[in-house]
């Protein structure tokens, strides 16, 4: 390993809305050399690719590439110098067709007049992706490529550039394990080349499999720098965390209740016959990788999604198909994955979202009763532990921990008798974690039933009472939370394992 | 007493009331400024003239404001109005029953309501995409209703409704604060407003809390086409004959009063008293400007330059 | 996979629009005698030829995710302009070139407004299209510029092979534009910006530059509108002049298959949205349908055609699923 480092950084430090989400990082990655960069949610992983990129700027520090300090305005200066980002979400134009979408804006495919060479364009663009492995038709609109192409296109965008130093942020999530496997060839085949990348994931297993050395981040420093060639991925795991994985997930044994739900040959949108049962007084954790189809089981449950076929008992009644309000009478509350988006009303006050989902609780001879609100919001706040300067704050101003809690008593006003929480800790620093963690547990023993949806294993081994593993739209394993262990998840999640998931 | 404070001080603290701040420093500008230049604009008959003027605009303008408040767009209002007062004034020199007719023209309005309302809700066209396409396509039954000739000779005692008043305030201006009253009492005190804000600020997170905001923005245009009927009444009443061109440049007068407001296009942001505001200082700002003997294509002008300061500022608010 | 393109084709908005106008065309054919001949059709194309101009120049801003409510009053702003600097004596290169250049500054000024003071296109434009109509107004005093010599005119109202100049012209503006928006880099742009700004911006494109392109390109198209209305017409009114044209040419965009989110559809479909529009209505002047059907009839038409184009993507969207 050549010891100069092509890209360092040292001492950057970021801040939003007054929340600092960067405390002054050093991390550095050498040519040839694949550095792993992990952390929990709200780590600040993310935060510090976007500055490396010029995506954001930094509040404070340097970046040093090759020597010298850079500073990029926007974005397409660093994508000059040679450092390629592939975002988490896609970032592709749908009605652009794959090869435009992999050269856009590029000099080699255009004269001085401007003039685009499409000929020359789709044919790279074959040939960046048969590199890749890939082959389907560039001149189709990106928008009718499934996920994982989608994916791929935004890797040969990348690899196209010739990079020097690639950033890929979580470029399996999309992806099938068979898929995972050719990325990391060519991944490994860049490492060749000479390219710095910098490798950020969730799942430890590729990053054992595929980093040299692993950055940690945590509450926005960089904890420490592993060699994986003398190092541990439970080392990683140890630091990640940064403290004992027991008292981090309160878990009370108890005993299930009755059967609450009941999903019955639920098909169509990419699943296959799932059935399942959640029982009242019982955590089950539903794992999947990202893909899996666990939020289309939920929104189907939900009736937010058209449930081609199936059917969803509540209490031994089925519930009318496609109609959410039928799915909330019935005593069901959903917290979505994406909060920004599906959670919460950013704009408004904290005391309107809470009462949102259950509006005609507090309308008495058809007008709002403000008082009933404010006192019901008042304990929901103090309930939560929800940090604010009162019920008449706006949610955008509160951290994602505590908008998280806004959701959760959104929902938990309607006093439901069953929970959806689909990714219920995405995006939530570590305390509000750990908070969240034993309220799901102290509903759980008061009666309720969880339905917790998570692509994160120590999460969903931390708290669950059974664990249900689904993978490419089936149901694919089901255990008791007893000793259970994390390759026995990553198995049934990768479809490696029998279950009924053999096509 | 402690209660009304309450109130005002729950609906000051709400968005959008910078405008309204604003609004009003605006208009006592003006009618200073008015009453300086031009010697009837003090009068009493042109207060009563700008109030009868004022009275439609406002009645159209509560819809219209509900709707943007969810993020849609109505612009077929003037379209609406034409075809219902050419429908009644028809209907009115055919001798038909007046009570009847008027609740024949109020229907036909709602009807309107409906067509912009299943394109909107149901087919999930942009809003403004399909209005513009029913206020073309309005614009010219307006034409067919009334082959080119204004329709007039319509009944005295309906045309007597124009002189109803209390105290020497018109009835339709007295009507209009009414139902600014009630509308804005309601989007304070019921959920109704609640789900208004929610759906335009966010519609995914809504709908993900059980708001039903394709019925709600269905019904919306069912009340914006019966209101507009209902103003189109009240205008034939004053100007006694419906002509084809009946009603146009409504939709951006009543569009301008909403901005003015401190409505975001985009949803979410504002309230009524900014749009009763709005309204307000249109009707001021064209009689005014009418005194002062400024073209109507000045004053679009003028009106032009107040929108973008307005939604200017709300950006910034915003940010 | 020949099958699949053939099908793909038919599935296109803009051949779903040109099979609709064509119907249109023969059925008209079917009801009047005087419609189907050689010189009502160049009539029609004499007819479209200004807006045909003017929803090439929009076409690009709905592309580009923005939208020009304000094209009406540009055009007949800089027909007066342009008129203006004709009555004074200038030579017609240079009234052509300061219509253009009015038409061009009015769409700075629209995309000045909209990218630094962060407005939406519509409220913009909307406001713009009174302010320029004003300035029209300020500058003729409210009267109609006209009587303009023959040298002039004959740009507009002459024919070549039979057909009207300005509709050559409309052609030849149609083919350049749509060669640009397709094999020049930044006809790219504009379709990646109306597409996902968000995405442009990540991927180094100046969002904003390309926007103030695309509307003063539009400007400067309408501008040149403007001035061959002059002189197609013989007489420019501030107050009148084009105040329709700002919906009738969205709604021919739209219905030739331009998605009103942008980044989505083609100049050529937009023109033919506008054919369409112009032989609907000599049509049914023509057949003698009462003139007072005319608009509602092009309403209801719009609506359709606009139907057609949400069920139409909407089932694209389906069989991706």
């Amino acid at each position: 390993m050549s010891a100069e480092p092509i890209l360092r950084t040292s001492k950057i430090t970021k801040g939003f809305f007054g929340v600092q989400v960067l405390k002054g990082i050093d991390f550095e990655v050498c040519p040839g050399e694949i550095m792993g960069l992990v952390g929990e949610n709200g780590a600040g992983k993310s935060t510090l690719m976007k500055i490396i990129t010029g995506l954001y700027t930094n509040d404070g520090g340097e970046i040093i590439f090759k020597g010298a300090p850079v500073f990029f305005s926007d974005p397409g200066k660093a994508r000059d110098i040679g450092i390629s980002i592939i975002h988490q979400e896609f970032n592709l134009f749908s009605n652009l067709s794959v090869a435009e979408n992999i050269f856009l804006d590029r000099k080699e495919f255009r004269n001085r007049l401007g003039q685009v060479n499409w000929k020359k364009m789709n044919e790279e663009a074959r040939k960046v992706l048969s590199e890749l492995g890939a082959s389907f038709d560039v001149t189709m609109p990106v928008r009718m490529l499934s996920v994982r192409e989608q994916q791929l296109v935004e890797i040969a965008k990348a690899v196209s550039t010739n990079a020097q130093v690639l950033i890929m942020d979580e470029p399996s999530a999309a992806l099938p394990d068979n898929e995972v496997q050719n990325m990391f060839d060519v991944v490994r085949m860049l490492k060749q080349k000479g390219v710095a990348i910098i490798y950020i994931s969730h799942r430890m297993g590729e990053i054992e499999q595929i980093c040299d050395r692993v950055t940690v981040l945590r509450d926005g420093i960089n904890v420490d720098v592993l060699d994986m060639k003398t190092r541990k991925i439970d080392d990683v795991i140890a630091q990640m965390v940064g403290r004992e994985i027991k008292d981090y997930y309160p878990h009370t044994s108890r005993e299930p209740g009755d059967e609450i739900l009941k999903v019955e040959e639920m098909s169509g949108d990419g699943l296959k016959n799932i059935s399942f049962t959640v029982n009242r007084k019982e955590v089950v954790g539903l794992y999947g990788l990202a893909g899996a189809g666990s939020t289309e089981v939920a929104e189907m449950i939900m009736g937010l999604r058209l449930m081609p076929s199936g059917t969803v008992l509540m209490n031994g009644e089925p519930v009318k198909k496609n109609a959410i309000e039928a799915s909330m009478a019935a005593g069901i509350g959903y917290v979505p994955p994406d909060r920004r988006q599906e959670g919460i009303v950013v704009n408004m006050p904290i005391a309107d979202n809470i009462i949102m989902a259950n509006l005609p609780k507090y309308i008495k001879k058809g007008l709002l009763d403000f008082k009933k609100i404010a006192a019901s919001t008042a304990e929901h706040i103090k309930e939560l532990a929800l940090k604010c300067n009162g019920a008449d704050q706006t949610v955008l101003s509160l951290s994602g921990g505590n908008q998280q809690k806004v959701v959760l008593s959104k929902w938990l006003d309607r006093n439901p008798s069953m929970l959806i929480l689909n990714e219920p800790t995405r995006g939530v620093d570590v305390g509000a974690k750990s908070e969240i963690y034993r309220l799901i547990d102290e509903l759980a023993n008061s009666g309720l039933a969880i339905l917790l949806i998570s692509s994160e294993v120590p999460e969903v081994l931390g708290i669950s009472d059974r664990v249900l593993v689904m993978c490419r739209g089936r149901i694919t394993g089901e255990y008791k939370n007893e000793n259970l262990g994390q390759d026995v998840l990553l198995k049934a999640a990768s479809g490696t394992t029998g279950g009924d998931g053999n096509e | 007493m402690s209660k009304v404070k309450n109130c005002i001080s729950s609906y000051m603290k709400r968005d959008g009331n910078r405008n309204v701040v604003l609004l009003i420093a605006f208009m006592a500008v003006q009618i200073l400024f008015f009453s300086q230049v031009t010697e009837y604009f003090l009068g009493i008959s042109n207060f009563v003239n700008l109030m009868r003027q004022t009275a439609e605009l406002g009645m159209v303008t509560i819809p219209l404001a509900m709707l943007i408040l969810t993020g849609n767009i109505d612009l077929s209002v003037g379209a609406v109005m034409g075809v219902c007062a050419i429908s009644l004034a028809r209907m009115l020199r055919a001798g038909m029953n007046i009570g009847l007719s008027i609740l024949i023209t109020l229907c036909i309005g709602a009807l309107m309501g409906c067509i912009n309302g299943f394109f909107v809700a149901k087919l999930h066209l942009a809003g403004i995409v399909a209005t513009i396409g029913t206020q073309v396509m309005l614009r010219g039954a307006c034409f067919i209703l009334t082959g080119g000739r204004p329709v007039s000779g319509l009944p005295k005692e309906f045309l007597d409704v124009a002189k109803w008043n209390l105290f020497g305030i018109p009835f339709t201006f007295i009507l209009m604060i009414a139902a600014f009253v009630i509308a804005i009492f309601i989007m304070q005190r019921t959920s109704f407003g609640i789900k208004l804000h929610a759906i335009g600020y966010n519609a995914k997170a809504s709908k993900f809390s059980g708001i039903q905001s394709d019925k709600l923005k269905f019904w919306l245009y069912v009340l914006s086409g019966t209101v507009a009927a209902i103003a189109a009444t009240f205008m034939l009443t004053r100007f006694a004959s419906a002509e084809s061109a009946f009603g146009t440049g409504y939709d951006t007068d009543v569009l301008t009063s909403v901005l003015i407001g401190g409505m975001s296009i985009a949803g979410g942001s504002g309230n009524l008293l900014g749009a009763l505001l709005g309204v307000l200082t249109i009707g001021t700002l064209r009689n005014g400007m009418n005194h002062l003997e400024i073209s109507a294509l000045y004053q679009q002008m003028v009106l032009g330059a107040l929108i973008v300061i307005s939604a200017a500022k709300w950006r910034k608010y915003k940010a | 996979m020949n099958k699949l393109s053939v099908q793909k084709f038919l599935k296109r908005q803009e051949t779903i629009i040109s099979v609709f106008t064509l119907l249109v065309f023969f059925a008209f054919c079917m009801l009047s005698q005087n419609f189907g001949t050689d010189s009502n059709f160049q009539l029609i194309l004499q007819q479209v030829a200004v807006n045909g101009i003017c929803v090439v120049g929009v076409g690009v801003v709905v592309i580009l995710g923005g939208i020009d409510l304000s094209a009406g009053a540009v055009l007949a702003l800089s027909g007066v302009v342009g008129g203006m600097f004709i009555k004074q004596g200038m030579p017609v290169l240079v009234a052509i070139l300061a219509s253009i250049g009015i038409g061009m500054l009015c769409g700075a000024f629209n995309a000045l407004l909209i990218t630094q003071l962060s407005l939406p296109p519509i409220i913009t434009t909307l406001a713009t299209n009174y302010l320029f109509r004003g300035v029209a107004i300020i500058i003729t005093g409210g009267s109609w510029v006209n009587n303009f010599p023959r040298e002039f005119t004959k740009y507009g109202t002459g024919r070549i092979f039979g057909t009207s100049n300005v509709f050559w012209m409309f052609l030849i503006i149609l083919a350049i534009v749509s060669y640009m928006m397709k094999y020049m880099n930044i006809g790219r742009k504009i379709y990646a910006v109306g597409t996902n700004n968000d995405a442009a911006d990540k991927s180094g494109i100046s969002c904003t530059k390309v926007k103030f392109f695309g509307y003063t390109l539009c400007g400067g198209i309408i501008g040149f509108a403007g001035i061959m209305y002059a002189a197609q017409i013989g007489a420019v009114a501030s107050t009148s002049t084009g105040l329709t044209l700002g919906t009738q040419v969205l709604a021919a965009a739209l219905a030739g298959g331009i998605s009103i989110a942008g980044g989505r559809g083609t100049l050529f479909g937009a023109s033919v949205g506008i054919l369409m529009i112009g032989i609907i209505k000599n049509g049914l002047i023509l057949t003698k349908v009462s003139e007072f059907w005319i608009d509602a009839i092009t309403g209801a038409i719009i609506l359709l055609a606009l139907a057609l184009n949400v069920l139409n993507s909407r089932e694209k969207r389906r069989e991706e699923a």
